[in-house]
């Protein structure tokens, strides 16, 4: 087992000092040797990376209690899916699950770009192997998978409860390839500075990478609100935890990122905003990681405890002042030579969307941290919760959804007037007209009848972008309009699959906007009784308890209620929800009993069952009517499916986008003519 | 024991990859040796992308005026190139990098980055090197200005007659065309 | 921090427990979750502190109790009680509110014993506001899921709001200076503006259609 397992961790270490020296020297000397050999001590290091996983997955699978990470998250009884899963169910695990991925970015980055942009790629292996080597040191010497036990336990502890969940076994795979892929973007922008090479060359590596971020980001998001949301019954599905903030963070950021780089494309603006938005949005990966790891947010106190919170204290500042220092040392280098021209233009449009969403994300950071700011200030523990975060971050949040319809109808450069009046007559009264019926429908809360307008005027844009698009297409080639549509998405995919992520983001704020009129019900129900209320529609609900059950299951014991509902008198399936205790091999219970919510899952609204617990026969249960949530979901893969549209690699003889560059002199060049 | 051996052999092996590079010398060049050349943006594509934009109203009508003006000729040279057969597909590159050429030849903005391919900074570096020129007071020192400073008159960039750029300040007449420059 | 300190499988075992949990939840859940865990891990040996979570701590429950009010008569309807259970913080270490964690685990006991504080406080006549105040006398300020909008917990409110201000000034001011320069060059761009917009300068009408074809093959 040392053999593959801990050894090969060892040697990756070493490969990947190796690879960082050689890299750093190859570069600066200009040695093709050297960096040839940097780079495969990069190959290596992977190698040796996915010998050490391959070593702790066989642990676990083979359940070798003799890991102390292995009798810590897995029992003999646990089912096989659940074993593989548990390599990232527990700290040190998860640790090395990150080396892994970066290790595997890093390989695959220097790989394919090792033609394309030479004088950049020393740096950028160098960067990458520095970053996980960090990894690698901090997972051997700080949080080692591999660590044994002086004793050969009979069973282990079972993976949590919580845990054993479909959701659970994607969901932190998705974040963590996403998190990780940040890195990249960072080592160019490391490297790019270091060559003084901050051109549109390193643009094109760093938006693909931005772009896997952002996708595997997005489906990890939205993953964890499903499985909080079906998994921990307290019935919503984001509370603004600190830890679901830490994944936001760089999300927020990424996105901007990848709105503020088609300025440089176009118009070779923000240069050194770009540069900030990259290295930032790795930063807050690497915070993201840091506050779920060190406990700096829950209790201050916990901060010097945690040996893994040193390491990610000590990387993020050595990091940090290292940017900042490249940075300022390359400041000239980053002077735009074009400049912003009018207030109403599309750059503008962009920069109102980066300040949002870069006000977005510092108003999450600021709310995460403030606890902590709070306590050094006044030394008085305070509680930043969900109304502080709503209060300050759904203004905010509609505003984003305006810009979202708003951006994408104004003209570069310079919008006039005609084009403001001909591009936003169709989609301004779609939302005003939407707006104006919901009113009349009897929805007179601000912020839903806002965001559902925004929605519906933004739904409006989209619509038009694809109709003017294939009216376009149609006019330049004659196409038919299927045809125009197929070759319009895969001509522009990114604008248009832009366009598609849009559309997500629209559903997902309406559905947002729909849990303002949630109900809550808490209800005791003996067997047989029946409990009726009232749904957010004004439809007439009745719950029966159909009974009470109890039941041994593969490594649980459960307590099951059967709700019989009906709508207006007529009858839908059951709903049941559980209370689990589970269990290990030899029938001890283990963990705190679990909460399986039952949801009965419909367009207009969910209703979510608690079965909160049970006494003296009487079944104490938590009904919610929460609505529109299903759309959360469709939101979340319509997004992820238009950031596959924008990424599908094309062929190479096809256009590089933003084929034209809009550059325009200062004063007028028109009239050369 | 074995594991040992084994895991030793391994290490061994790990080592040779990463040492092979040196051992070969100073003169390895390594996977990196043929790099392609950088595939270069088509002034077609260019045009389609600005004929497309201006039909879906992301441009307005003087822009796209001016912008059709700047790739409408870099095209037509890139289409000749390629009309021109086997050879053209080296004079296909020339057309598509004269956007950047100005920059190199008047090498008043050619900063460090001016050869790096990133055409935005090339054609707005060449924009800006363009001497403008006063109808009555001739080429003018100031690169920003739209009036003249001297006289207040209105600032071309480029010869009034023929529309050559103007880059040398001191010139009283036109490079291409011979025409007077100043009144 | 005796509870970590468990053996394996042992019946006092604690280990993980929902509100542990719901502290470290969901964002990136299985890692905190994972990092929850570990810290209930086995053996005494484990130094790995449970940084990221608090463990449920049954004792933090303290009374809060006061004298019915003469006469009383309760001021709150049930909707009205739920609502302000809404903005109590349940004290055992979860991240939810009284009502919401006393609904949801049924393991707790701070949240119903809070809870039962509530309802005699409302029978006891007292208000929203007053029922408040007594649980921030027993708790401290931690006793509210947001801060009171007071003193320095206003910087908490506004920095975001006077950041966000701050960046629109800056972009504000920087669009207008570049605007007046690009205002005046606009007119005199209108004003020299080639007639046909198709048309360009110094190009045939033959070289204008061999481009138009050109464009066209975009099949």
């Amino acid at each position: 087992m040392i053999l593959v397992g801990e050894l090969p961790l060892w040697i990756a270490l070493l490969m990947c000092a190796w690879s960082v020296t050689l890299s750093y020297a190859g570069g600066a000397m200009r040695r093709a040797d050297l960096i040839a050999s940097g780079e495969r001590g990069l190959y290596a290091g992977f190698g040796f990376i996915v010998l050490a996983s391959a070593g702790l997955w066989t642990a676990l699978i083979t359940s070798d209690f003799s890991l102390r990470y292995v009798a810590s998250f897995t029992s003999a009884n646990l089912p096989f899916v659940y074993r593989i899963s548990a390599f990232w169910g527990g700290q040190a695990g998860s640790m090395l699950f990150w080396c892994l991925i970066l290790a595997g970015y890093s390989a695959l980055a220097t790989w394919t770009n090792r033609r394309s942009v030479r004088e950049l790629m020393p740096w950028v292996t160098g960067t990458s192997a520095l970053v996980l080597l960090f990894f690698v040191a901090t997972t051997a010497l700080a949080s080692n998978p591999f660590e044994r036990l002086e004793w050969v336990p009979a069973d282990g502890r079972g993976l949590n409860p919580q845990l054993q969940n479909p959701a659970m076994a994607i969901h932190p795979p998705m974040l963590y390839l996403g998190y990780v892929a940040t890195a990249i973007p960072f080592a160019f922008a490391i490297a790019a500075l270091v060559t003084r090479r901050l051109d549109a060359e390193w643009l094109g590596a760093v938006r693909r990478w931005a772009l896997v971020s952002w996708v595997f980001l997005t489906l990890g998001i939205v993953l964890g609100m499903w499985w909080a949301y079906v998994e921990l019954g307290w019935g919503g599905y984001w509370m603004w935890d600190p830890v679901e903030n830490a994944s936001l963070l760089p999300w927020l950021t990424g996105t901007a990122f990848l709105h503020s780089i088609m300025i440089q494309e176009k118009r070779g603006m923000l240069r050194k905003w770009n540069v900030t938005l990259v290295v930032a949005t790795f930063m807050l990966s690497v915070l993201g990681t840091f506050i779920t790891r060190s406990g700096v947010i829950q209790s201050v106190h916990s901060f010097a405890q945690s040996a893994v919170g040193n390491w990610f204290a000590a990387f993020m500042i050595l990091a940090l002042a290292a940017t900042v220092w490249l940075v300022s040392v390359r400041l000239k280098d980053l002077e735009s030579q074009a400049q912003l021209e009018a207030m109403i233009s599309r750059e503008a449009a962009f920069l109102y969307n980066n300040l949002v969403l870069v006000g977005i994300a510092f108003s999450v950071l600021w709310g995460t941290l403030f606890p902590i700011i709070s306590e050094a200030v006044r030394g008085s523990k305070i509680t930043v919760g969900e109304s502080f975060f709503n209060s300050v971050n759904v203004p905010l949040g509609l505003l984003l959804l305006a810009l979202t319809g708003i951006g994408p109808l104004i003209a570069w450069r310079r919008a006039s007037v005609g084009n403001i009046q001909r591009q936003f007559a169709a989609p301004a009264a779609l939302g005003l007209i939407t707006g104006a019926a919901l009113f009349v429908l009897g929805i007179h809360k601000l912020y839903p009848l806002m965001t559902w307008t925004l929605s519906a005027f933004v739904t409006g844009t989209i619509l038009q972008e694809f109709h003017k698009g294939v009216g376009a297409r149609r006019k330049m080639y004659g196409e038919n309009p299927v045809v125009a549509l197929g070759r319009l998405v895969a001509r522009n995919r990114r604008r248009y699959g832009g366009y598609v992520v849009h559309a997500g983001i629209v559903m997902l704020f309406a559905a947002f906007a729909g849990m303002a009129f949630k109900l809550e019900y808490d209800i005791t129900l003996a067997d047989g009784e029946s409990y009726s209320a009232k749904d957010p529609y004004g439809r007439q609900w009745t719950f029966t308890n159909e009974g009470l059950s109890e039941f041994k299951a593969l490594n649980r014991e459960v307590t099951a209620i059967a709700l019989r509902p009906t709508i207006d008198g007529k009858a839908l399936p059951l709903i049941t929800s559980e209370k689990r205790q589970h269990f290990d091999s030899r029938g001890n219970p283990t963990f705190q009993p679990s909460t399986e919510v039952g949801i009965l899952v419909r367009n207009d609204m969910d209703v979510y069952v608690v079965l909160a617990g049970v006494v003296r026969n009487k079944a104490e249960i938590r009904v919610n009517f929460n609505p529109l949530v299903v759309w959360v979901w469709h939101g979340g893969v319509i997004m992820a499916l238009g950031g596959l549209i924008v990424m599908w690699p094309q062929s190479e003889k096809r256009r590089k986008q933003g084929g034209y560059v809009a550059a325009l002199a200062p004063a007028a060049e028109v009239a050369t003519a | 024991m074995l594991a040992l051996i084994v895991g030793s052999g391994l290490a061994a092996l790990g080592l040779l990859f990463v040492l092979l590079p040196l051992m070969r010398g100073a003169g390895y060049t390594g996977s990196a040796a043929a790099a392609p050349p950088a595939e270069e943006a088509s002034a077609v594509e260019a045009l389609r992308e600005i004929e497309f934009d201006q039909a879906t109203g992301k441009l307005s009508p003087d822009d796209y005026a001016s912008l059709r003006a700047t790739y409408a000729p870099l095209a037509l040279a890139e289409l000749e190139a390629r009309d021109a057969g086997a050879a053209g597909t080296e004079a296909s590159g020339v057309a598509a990098r004269e956007i950047g050429a100005g920059v190199i030849a008047s090498g008043d903005a050619g900063s460090g980055d001016a050869s790096s391919g990133d055409a935005a900074e090339q054609l707005i570096a060449r924009m800006k090197s363009r001497r403008l020129v006063c109808t009555h007071c001739g080429p003018r020192p100031e690169g920003d200005a739209i009036f003249c400073s001297d006289c207040g008159r209105y600032l071309s960039p480029a010869c009034l007659r023929c529309g050559a750029d103007v880059e040398d300040p001191h010139s009283r007449f036109c490079g291409e065309c011979g025409s007077s420059l100043a009144a | 921090m005796s509870e970590r300190v468990a053996t394996l499988g042992g019946p006092e075992h604690r280990g993980i427990d929902r509100r542990a949990f719901l502290v470290a939840i969901a964002g990136v859940g299985a890692s905190a979750a994972a990092h929850a865990i570990s810290a209930g891990t086995l053996g005494a040996e484990q130094q790995q502190p449970a940084a990221n979570f608090a463990p449920m701590e049954q004792g933090a429950y303290r009374p809060t109790l006061r004298p019915d009010k003469p006469g009383a008569t309760p001021v709150l309807s049930v909707e009205q009680r739920d609502a302000l259970e809404h903005r109590i913080k349940c004290q055992c270490g979860c991240i939810l509110d009284v009502y919401t964690c006393r609904t949801t685990d049924f393991s707790c006991q701070v949240s119903p014993a809070m809870h039962r504080d509530v309802l005699r406080l409302v029978a006891g006549g007292y208000d929203a506001q007053e029922i408040l105040d007594a649980f921030v006398q027993t708790f401290g300020e931690v006793a509210l899921t947001e801060p009171k909008k007071e003193g320095f917990n206003w910087a908490g409110y506004l920095a975001p709001g006077v950041a966000i201000a701050t960046g629109a000034v800056v972009i504000t001011m920087l669009l207008r200076r570049r605007g007046t320069e690009a205002r005046v060059a606009a007119e005199v761009r209108a004003a020299a503006a080639p007639a046909g917009g198709a048309a360009v300068p110094g190009m045939s009408t033959d070289d204008l259609a061999r481009l138009d074809r050109a464009m066209r093959e975009d099949a």
